[in-house]
């Protein structure tokens, strides 16, 4: 990807979720806090323009209007307006993923973008074209684009402006001069009647020639297959060249006053070639020829020497239009009418004497001439502004620069004044030159436009294939994972891994100082190996061994302070997920007409990133189970005589090696005896198998698959494909999640999480010889206990400890019994969500931490395991799943019941 | 080599303008913000600064208004730069000392010119 739109993405992200987090207090009396949204919004789009990011840079630069008036106070708050800006920003971000999935820039849905612009123009009370006006126009690189780029897109804004400049002084509204008018009329005009051809026909031969070329319109209209059956759309650019006083064109083209824009011209532009680095010496020729025959006033000569030159010279170049036009003007102009034939010589001329005075200084290229134009013109602005400030030396100071193009400036400016005569003065001799630049690019545009006319057509239909995909919304995302939650958990966890958060992570000085002193501490403890090696011949095995375990202490501290900072680095606090709720609560629950307040508590609690990514939709979905199911209707709650504002709670915190969330509604609660009946109702369950149940486990029979109490599907939850797929995803990285709920007080949902998912904690035993690991997570402790203390209950076996029943496992099949001590035998106590069970092992071998792999191919979804490990001598060990064993210890229950 | 310093908060903008005038020949100086700009002007001989408007810590009205307070830098050509050029913008700009006011993203072919016109070192 471009590494400019690339770190502007970054930083789009940023600034994203700072706005998201803060939108929606911005009504609220802290000024500083709307100011620093808007500064968000204004480098997002100051970014997004620099990038060339059109679509993103609309949609921000009304937002952004929006937040600038709320800052100056001139429009009252409104909370709607908190909503409006929401749903820009939320189509921002979807461009942003967009862009991030496709690594280029991609095209916002037209309408989608206009609506969103429409809303925030409406609420601040302004009309659209404005706006879509104001934006900096840019120039397109590749001609191809046009066919799918906006308008405005189109135009340079240099070119507009100087059609716009010209000074409606006495002279030029009265006197004769040869005019460039160029028609920026509306395609349907034809269709009222306007037909600007015949317009200009009233003007008579005042009108020395009439350039048409394919307009942007025009050829958009054409290849998108717009339907013009009569042929009315008017699809020419028109610029006419006219040699009349202002006012008589203004008598003739009053009825496109409006829609016109002028260029004074003269034989300096006309005549200007300066920039032309190929073929100079032929020009130069040729403008002295040209010279001769103005002095002489022979029009045929004149041209004759142009039409020589023009067979020359690579008819590409920039001179070759030029002079092409220079001609196509000299041969209208009718030798009968002088006056016309004097003008245009009287400005040849002058371009004759100017260019034998230039000498001594600097030449100015075309960016200078900019420039400097673009320079003297603010300062006149400064000076005959009556607001700003008199500050002669300033503007002294910015002249002087320019001395070195003009060796007639003044030494020295007695007073403002004679500082304005000077830039007007200059600004004139500029203006000239750096016109023809913006009329060569006009040129070249035209140019390009005819090529775009023969040669689109047949890349139209591929274009409009390539065009980029706008990402689905959340909202239909979400609706994606309710309606096929078996096909594509997979590819919904992709999705989610890029879009929940950036692809970068930020990590401070301190932590790489840290790292390097880390590394270089390593690097000695490696330098040291070698000396080891060397002195090995001197030593017996014991002292080896010794120096050998010294090293790799000194190697294991650095390794695994090396771990726990690179984990560290990973760890990002879970506000990332937390901050996207606020406006999900607050969506849901206007569109179900509830009122909710939500609490948010401990978003500084740090989880891993894959954690945090996955996390996300299953939050998402328990979020909008309470708002649908648990929280009731205002009247409802009225009734029940609870705060008719709803009150759910988000909390985070860390125990020990994992963090618990917790997601408290003060809702209806979930009818545990509804669920049942369900559960019975679609034969899930027997009825034995849930009257063995604790209460907290029947709420959690919600989360069997194929199981909903809603009695209608509502738009956010209830398909009966909710709680089972979030448990499978939670546990599906180790979490798990519990429910506790209360009829009338609400519900709560308590989720477990491991704070980190790259190195999972083992208790290594060994069963025959084999290695094996217990997720230290599930195992509650170890004992020895003697053979004597196991009970025979039913035919099952238990083991009393500390007053507590724990049924006891014993696998015959992976057991080596003769090796067992009867008097110590070694087990492990698992805690699986609440049940207990005492599994027996041959060996217990201690903690271990390793890296676990997931089992693949066809020991994939293994009941027993759920992964693998390396153990540091190369061994494999297998990690059991404890789920699995409690699943073998039921099955032998069930095994000892039918042989009794 | 003439030394331009750039002032964004946006570091997109700062390596847009940055990559340009290195582009032209440039030392290139970055500021986040206008009291970074302010301690980094000490240090290093500016031929030309280009300012963002709005910025936090301290916005680029409030750096030009102190940059100039100082003699050092009182011809120093200032451009501000904004997305958002509009009248009272400009006025603002000119009168707390800035000499030129543009929209961002600044025409390479402006700055180019700027730079030629300005950096003569």
């Amino acid at each position: 990807m471009n590494p400019l739109l690339e770190q502007f993405l970054q930083e789009a992200r940023e600034n994203l979720a700072f706005i998201d987090q803060n939108l929606s207090d911005i009504g609220g009396d802290d000024p500083e806090l709307l100011n620093s949204v808007f500064r968000a919004a204004h480098t997002l789009k100051g970014g997004s323009g620099i990038v060339g990011f059109e679509s993103v840079k609309d949609i921000t630069h009304s937002a952004e209007d929006l937040l600038d008036m709320l800052r100056a106070s001139k429009i009252e708050f409104k909370p709607e307006m908190v909503d409006v800006l929401y749903d820009a920003f939320d189509e921002v971000l979807n461009l942003i993923e967009a862009a991030e999935d496709s690594e280029d820039i991609v095209d916002a849905d037209e309408d989608t973008k206009k609506s969103i612009v429409k809303s925030l123009n409406d609420i601040m009370g302004k009309d659209d074209k404005k706006v879509e006006w104001s934006c900096p126009l840019q120039l397109v690189d590749d001609p191809k684009s046009i066919i799918n780029m906006d308008i405005k897109t189109l135009k340079s804004d240099a070119f507009t402006l100087h059609f716009e400049d010209i000074k409606l002084d006495e002279n030029t509204i009265n006197d004769k001069h040869l005019f460039a008018v160029n028609f920026d009329i509306d395609t349907s005009c034809m269709v009222f009647g306007n037909d600007p051809i015949y317009t200009l026909s009233l003007l008579g031969d005042s009108v020395i020639y009439i350039n048409t070329t394919m307009s942007e319109d025009g050829a958009k209209n054409i290849l998108s297959g717009l339907d013009d059956e009569e042929g009315l759309n008017l699809c020419v650019d028109i610029t006419a060249f006219i040699y009349a006083s202002y006012e008589e064109i203004e008598d003739s083209l009053f009825n496109f006053m409006d829609e016109l824009r002028f260029l004074k011209l003269d034989a300096n532009l006309l005549l200007d070639m300066d920039v032309e680095i190929e073929d100079l010496d032929i020009l130069i020729e040729l403008k002295n020829d040209l010279m001769t025959h103005i002095k002489d006033k022979n029009q045929d000569l004149f041209i004759e020497s142009i039409s020589k030159t023009l067979e020359l010279i690579n008819s590409t170049s920039i001179a070759y239009k030029k002079l092409l036009r220079l001609k196509i003007i000299a041969e209208a102009i009718d030798v009968n009418n002088l006056n016309k034939l004097n003008y245009f010589v009287d400005s040849l001329s002058s371009v004759a004497s100017k260019s034998n005075s230039d000498s001594g200084t600097k030449v100015a290229d075309k960016n200078v001439n900019e420039a400097l134009m673009e320079m003297f013109r603010q300062q006149l602005k400064a000076i005959e502004s009556n607001d700003v400030k008199e500050d002669k030396d300033r503007i002294i100071s910015m002249l002087s620069f320019a001395r070195a193009y003009d060796s007639d400036m003044p030494e020295n400016f007695e007073s403002i004044d004679e500082i304005k005569q000077y830039i007007n003065k200059a600004l004139g001799l500029i203006d000239e030159n750096s016109v023809v630049e913006d009329e060569v690019v006009k040129e070249e545009k035209e140019v390009i436009e005819d090529v775009v006319v023969k040669d689109e057509p047949i890349a139209k239909e591929e274009k409009v294939v390539e065009a980029p995909k706008v990402e689905p919304t959340p909202e239909v995302k979400a609706e994606v994972v309710k309606d096929t939650p078996a096909k594509k958990p997979t590819a919904e966890k992709e999705v989610h891994k890029k879009n929940v958060i950036g692809k970068t992570v930020k990590i401070d000085q301190d932590s790489i100082d840290h790292l390097m002193n880390i590394v270089g501490e390593l690097l000695v403890a490696k330098n040291s190996l070698p000396y080891l090696a060397d002195g090995v011949h001197n030593m017996n095995s014991e002292s080896i061994k010794r120096a050998i375990l010294e090293k790799y202490t000194f190697i294991n501290r650095l390794s695994e302070q090396l771990q726990d900072l690179i984990m560290g680095m990973r760890m990002l606090p879970i506000s990332y997920v937390f901050d996207r709720y606020p406006k999900l609560v607050r969506d849901i629950s206007k569109n179900l007409n509830k009122k909710v307040t939500l609490k948010m508590d401990g978003g500084e609690t740090k989880l891993d990133k894959n954690i945090i990514e996955m996390m996300a939709d299953p939050m998402i979905h328990i979020m909008r189970n309470s708002l649908d199911h648990g929280i009731e209707l205002p009247e409802v709650r009225k009734e029940a005589e609870k705060d008719p504002v709803g009150l759910i709670e988000l909390k985070a915190y860390s125990q020990s090696d994992k963090i618990i969330i917790e997601i408290k509604d003060d809702g209806a609660g979930i009818n545990v005896e509804k669920v049942i009946q369900k559960v019975l109702e679609k034969e899930l369950l027997t009825l034995d198998q849930i009257d063995a149940l604790s209460d907290n486990q029947k709420a959690e029979l919600v989360m069997l698959p194929g199981l909903s109490t809603a009695d209608e599907i509502s738009e956010y939850s209830g398909r009966g494909v909710g709680m089972d797929v979030v448990r499978k995803s939670i546990e599906g990285f180790g979490g798990t999640i519990s429910i506790s709920t209360s009829i009338g007080k609400g519900t709560t949902i308590t989720l477990t999480i491991p704070v980190s998912l790259a190195v999972t904690s083992l208790l290594h035993v060994s069963l025959s010889e084999i290695h094996y690991g217990f997720p230290m997570e599930s195992v509650s402790e170890t004992v020895k206990i003697s053979k004597k203390d196991i009970e025979l209950l039913h035919g099952e076996q238990f083991i009393y400890l500390r007053g507590e029943v724990i049924p006891l496992l014993f696998v015959e099949s992976m057991l080596d019994k003769d090796s067992l001590d009867d008097e110590n035998l070694p087990i492990v106590v698992l805690n699986i969500k609440g049940n207990l069970l005492a599994v027996v092992v041959n060996e217990l071998l201690g903690q271990l931490d390793v890296v676990q792999k997931p089992l693949e191919g066809v020991l994939d979804s293994h009941p027993l395991f759920s992964g693998t490990a390396l153990l540091g001598n190369g061994q494999i060990i297998m990690v059991l799943d404890p789920l699995g064993m409690l699943g073998l210890a039921h099955e032998i229950k069930i095994k000892v019941e039918e042989a009794s | 080599m003439a030394k331009v310093m750039v002032v964004d908060d946006s570091k997109t903008v700062r390596s847009y303008h940055g990559s340009l005038l290195k582009g032209f020949g440039i030392e290139v100086v970055e500021a986040e913000n206008g009291m970074e700009a302010l301690e980094k002007s000490l240090d290093n001989d500016i031929d030309m600064y280009l300012v963002d408007v709005n910025m936090p810590i301290m916005d680029g009205y409030s750096f030009v208004q102190e940059i100039r307070k100082n003699d050092k830098f009182k011809n120093t050509p200032i451009i501000m730069i904004t997305t958002q050029a509009k009248e009272d913008d400009k006025i603002q700009a000119y009168n707390v000392g800035a000499n030129l006011f543009e929209t961002k993203p600044i025409k390479p072919d402006y700055l180019k010119g700027f730079v030629d016109i300005f950096c003569t070192k």
